[in-house]
């Protein structure tokens, strides 16, 4: 991340604009704006899908380019996209947009403020580290390490892909941000059946994040997820049904704050809360969880999935609290929710690519670790729930209520964890879970492979971490 | 921001056709024996309304060029979104000059040239020759919004939008193909949040259509997200037991969807799905019959040919219970062993045809039920079996729908059971529809497990 001109040449290549001259029109089309920006991207992609032995996905050289323009004022917003970059296109484009607005009000600009982090992650091309056959001999090789697991693996699938995407903002001041974010990820999908042939369960595990590739196919780190995925189905197939109703339950730390994300963080966004149609509206400075309870969202940390030098609308990212010791502290906010709510900008305010409008959306978003041990937090569950691994999930953002698959579970006995369960549901809303954290380990773990958030149809990676947790009663949607 | 079929075809056709040249020409020092073009280009514009007035207004215009070519059983793929000749030229070489590293994979290559339809055009009427003004879009959402908020309990709505795409696509390869079309599609919803001193609840509704013409009345897709969303109000987390339900449409569709999970190619071929090895047998309850018809005039998903080349004709998948078939690409059917069916890209319009019994009689003998609005999120996993979905309904008590509301329950089962045990109300819409893209009856399953208290 700089604003060094020389980075900025990518973006004008056959094209018969300058920087100067964006600068012009953009600072012109935005100079009776409440807020807005010009958001340019140039995306490489890559991908391979290696299934029962056979690449089925070979695709190398693909690109994306394109941008647009965004004017707001108040609750209005007009936005114009294109994928041709010149002169003619961006006069129409800037044209098209302000169609929205209704006078000509003048109103004051906010620029983006906050220092912009130190490099949280490379500026490199994430797929440039080795060539094509070097990712191709990676898959095999990866292929053979995994079958040679376990004899009972009926089938194994690899997938790769990267993306190298360029970002450049230019806000009413005219000046430019770029920043290169990589996004690589390795997934391995196990299939395990049993000696009789009769049941099969899959396992499934990521290497990712924002790296490159090498990374990814670095043989410590496959390695451990090939094992990871490999356990998982072998537990799933000795797996017994989940039972059902009002279990303590301890969630383990690192991905199952995916909870965390869906059942809180939605609910934490300002689009919601400036509409008052949250749980969470009006509830600022109010004891909304319990006191051990601190959740942070924070998108400047060096190395997390959803980390951003800035966000899509050109503000630094920062460590924003969003509950401290169980009392909400604030919302996480895109320009025109923290305009329109007289609040701070948070650095969260994030799209999918240049097709898209920016809302406010999660980085990173975890539960501060606590003081108690993880054997201990086990050790005081009578009778429970330990979820080691969750499926995806989703909230209601108005009631509040969600409902979670934990893909893998086990029974808590008298402090111990017990034989594994299948199929358990976490049902319950996200005000109440906050209220009935009974313990939170000082094992903080942060997901950096998983994690992809959908809004309005649009996707983005996001961080999510927490530690060992105890939620006391929760409901459990079991199948047995 | 739209382009005529014209104006696209004036662009998209003379690139194609120098780009598969040059790369014939170009490609005969590394062996290219084959080369696929695809083209498209869409425009967009959506306007969401916020307190009747436009809040959002957002459009745009893109195009995609996809090449790949073929060496043998070699194939590699590249896309980007720039008509621009030179890049798109490089790039070419650029694979030309990996593609011998790419390892072999026979199934990936192109459909055999007799089998490449090349007959006259079908036209399919997707196309809206008579689009409607921006005013007149807007003016659409508006009377959603106001729908909506006419409802008694409704707090606001929100996201009431309504967007008009333009798309046209040109395949063109050196086995024959050569196919252009055009299309528009017009899709509107509205989210309504009721409140009431227990807190809020929201639900939506939509419509969708390829003519404007087409769309539900916006006082009625305002109106139902406005009900839909009162109607759950007070509701509570029913009691943990097995009983009966009923699948209102919708949540009858999310269902049926699991049914094509579990026939479809990709997983048939891994191997990971539980009917991998059940055609001709019986996979599902007798009476159930689904069918698959690409030819509907208007329809969303309708097509003549697919990606492949080939002549896409109406399927039956499950007839009176019995799997016929898997819903097979290209590359998937060679893999099986199995003739392609014309479903290169995957289902088009789907149907369960209409049970014998009405939506009434269906339910009159569950004394104790719930009657199922919608699924939300949850898994289906056709590998295990196991189904576990997040739902909302009403009680159905003596044979009826009550309107005692229930939320934030699971709905599990194995499916292996679950397809066994369905039985059919005869509302199945006609397609295509204004609301739906798949068309399923109401539906009835026993033996169901509900999570809650």
């Amino acid at each position: 991340m700089n604003k060094k001109a020389s980075d900025l040449g990518q973006f004008f290549e056959n094209s018969d604009l300058t920087p100067e001259k964006l600068a012009d029109i953009v600072t012109e089309g935005l100079a009776d704006a409440d807020f807005g920006e010009f958001y340019q991207e140039v995306v490489e992609q890559e991908s391979l899908v290696k299934d029962k032995g056979v690449y089925t996905k070979v695709s190398s050289g693909n690109s994306t380019s394109g941008f647009g323009f965004r004017v707001g004022q108040g609750e209005r917003i007009g936005y114009a996209h294109s994928d041709v970059f010149n002169e003619q296109s961006l006069l129409d484009t800037v044209k098209q947009a302000r169609q929205v607005l209704q006078t000509n009000q003048l109103s004051a600009q906010p620029s983006p403020s906050g220092k912009v982090a130190d490099e949280l992650y490379s500026a490199e091309n994430p797929m440039s580290e080795m060539d094509l056959v070097e990712k191709i001999a990676k898959i095999d090789e990866i292929e053979a390490h995994v079958k040679n697991l376990d004899s009972n693996i009926t089938n194994v699938t690899l997938g790769y892909s990267s993306t190298a995407t360029s970002v450049h903002v230019m806000t009413a001041d005219g000046d430019s941000l770029v920043d290169s974010r990589p996004m690589t990820t390795l997934s391995i999908s196990v299939m395990v059946t049993d000696e009789e042939g009769n049941n099969s369960e899959i396992g499934k595990a990521l290497v990712g994040g924002r790296i490159g590739c090498a990374d990814v196919f670095n043989k410590a780190a496959y390695e451990e997820a090939a094992q990871k995925a490999l356990e998982q189905a072998k537990t799933l197939l000795i797996a017994e049904e989940a039972p059902a109703g009002i279990m303590d339950v301890v969630l383990s730390g690192g991905w199952p704050a995916v909870l965390l994300h869906e059942a809180v963080g939605h609910g934490l966004e300002g689009d919601f809360n400036r509409k008052d149609i949250s749980v969470y509206s009006g509830k600022v400075g109010q004891q909304v969880a319990a006191p051990e309870v601190t959740i942070i969202e924070q998108g400047d940390l060096p190395g997390e999935r959803g980390s951003l030098h800035f966000d899509d609308e050109g503000t630094p990212t920062q460590k924003n609290v969003l509950v401290e010791n169980g009392i909400l502290k604030g919302y996480i906010h895109d320009r025109q929710s923290a305009q329109l709510t007289q609040s701070g900008v948070t650095g969260n305010g994030r799209r999918e690519g240049y097709e898209y409008l920016p809302m406010p959306r999660m980085t990173n978003t975890y539960f501060e670790a606590g003081n108690h041990d993880p054997e201990d937090i086990i050790k005081s569950v009578k009778d429970g729930l330990y979820i080691s691994d969750m499926g995806g999930g989703q909230v209601d953002i108005t009631s509040g209520k969600f409902n979670m698959v934990a893909t893998l579970a086990y029974r808590i006995r008298d402090g111990k964890i017990c034989e594994p369960v299948k199929g358990a549901t976490l049902i319950g809303d996200g005000l109440s879970v906050i209220k009935s954290i009974t313990m939170v380990g000082n094992d903080l773990k942060m997901e950096r492979s998983a994690g992809m958030c959908g809004k309005n149809g649009q996707s983005v990676p996001v961080g999510c971490g927490q530690p060992t947790i105890r939620v006391s009663n929760m409901t459990i949607g079991g199948t047995k | 921001m739209t382009q005529t079929n014209n104006d696209f075809e004036n662009k998209a056709r003379p690139l194609a056709e120098k780009l598969i040249d040059y790369a014939k020409t170009n490609g005969e020092a590394y062996n290219i024996t084959d080369v696929r073009i695809s083209i498209y280009s869409s425009a967009e514009q959506e306007n969401s309304i916020e307190n009747g007035e436009v809040s959002e207004s957002v459009s745009g215009t893109s195009w995609n060029v996809s090449v790949t070519l073929f060496s043998g059983g070699r194939s590699l793929t590249f896309q980007k979104n720039t008509l621009d000749e030179d890049m798109l030229c490089k790039a070419i070489d650029q694979n030309m000059k990996i593609i011998h590293i790419v390892p072999e994979n026979d199934d990936k290559r192109l459909l055999e040239s007799e089998k490449v339809y090349k007959g006259a055009t079908v036209d399919l009427d997707l196309y809206d020759n008579n689009p409607p003004t921006q005013e007149e879009l807007i003016d659409y959402a508006k009377k959603m919004e106001a729908a909506a908020f006419a409802e008694s309990g409704v707090k606001t709505a929100r996201e009431s939008s309504i967007s008009q795409t333009n798309s046209h696509n040109l395949m063109m390869s050196t086995n024959g193909l050569d196919y252009q079309g055009s299309r528009t599609m017009y899709q509107a919803s509205i989210s309504a949040i009721a409140e009431d001193d227990e807190g809020m609840q929201s639900d939506y509704d939509y419509s969708i259509a390829r003519h404007f013409s087409d769309m539900a009345a916006p006082e009625e897709v305002g109106c139902n997200a406005g009900q839909n969303a009162v109607a759950q109000l007070n509701s509570s987390l029913p009691e943990s037991k097995e009983i009966s339900i009923i699948l209102s449409q919708e949540a009858a569709q999310t269902f049926f969807s699991s049914v094509f999970s579990a026939i479809d190619g990709t997983e048939v071929h891994r191997e990971a799905t539980f009917l991998k090895d059940k055609v001709g047998q019986q996979v599902m309850s007798k009476g159930i019959t689904i069918e698959d018809d690409p030819r509907i005039a208007k329809g969303i998903s309708s097509q003549y040919i697919d990606s492949s080349g080939m002549e896409s004709e109406k399927i039956t998948f499950i007839k009176d219970g019995v799997l016929e078939g898997f819903n097979v690409g290209l590359t998937e059917a060679r893999k099986l062993g199995i003739e392609p069916i014309g479903r290169n890209d995957g289902l088009t319009n789907s149907r369960v045809l209409p049970g014998r019994q009405s939506k009434e009689d269906l339910m009159s003998d569950i004394t104790d039920g719930i009657y199922i609005k919608g699924f939300q999120g949850g898994s289906a996993d056709v590998n295990s079996g196991r189904f576990s979905r997040q739902a909302y309904g009403t009680l159905i008590k003596d044979g009826k729908i009550t309107d005692i509301a229930l939320s934030g329950f699971a709905v599990g089962g194995n499916m292996k059971d679950m397809f066994m045990n369905v039985s059919l109300a005869n509302d199945t819409p006609d397609l295509p529809h204004c609301r739906y893209t798949m068309a399923v009856p109401t539906i009835r399953i026993d033996g169901m497990k509900i999570a809650g208290k």
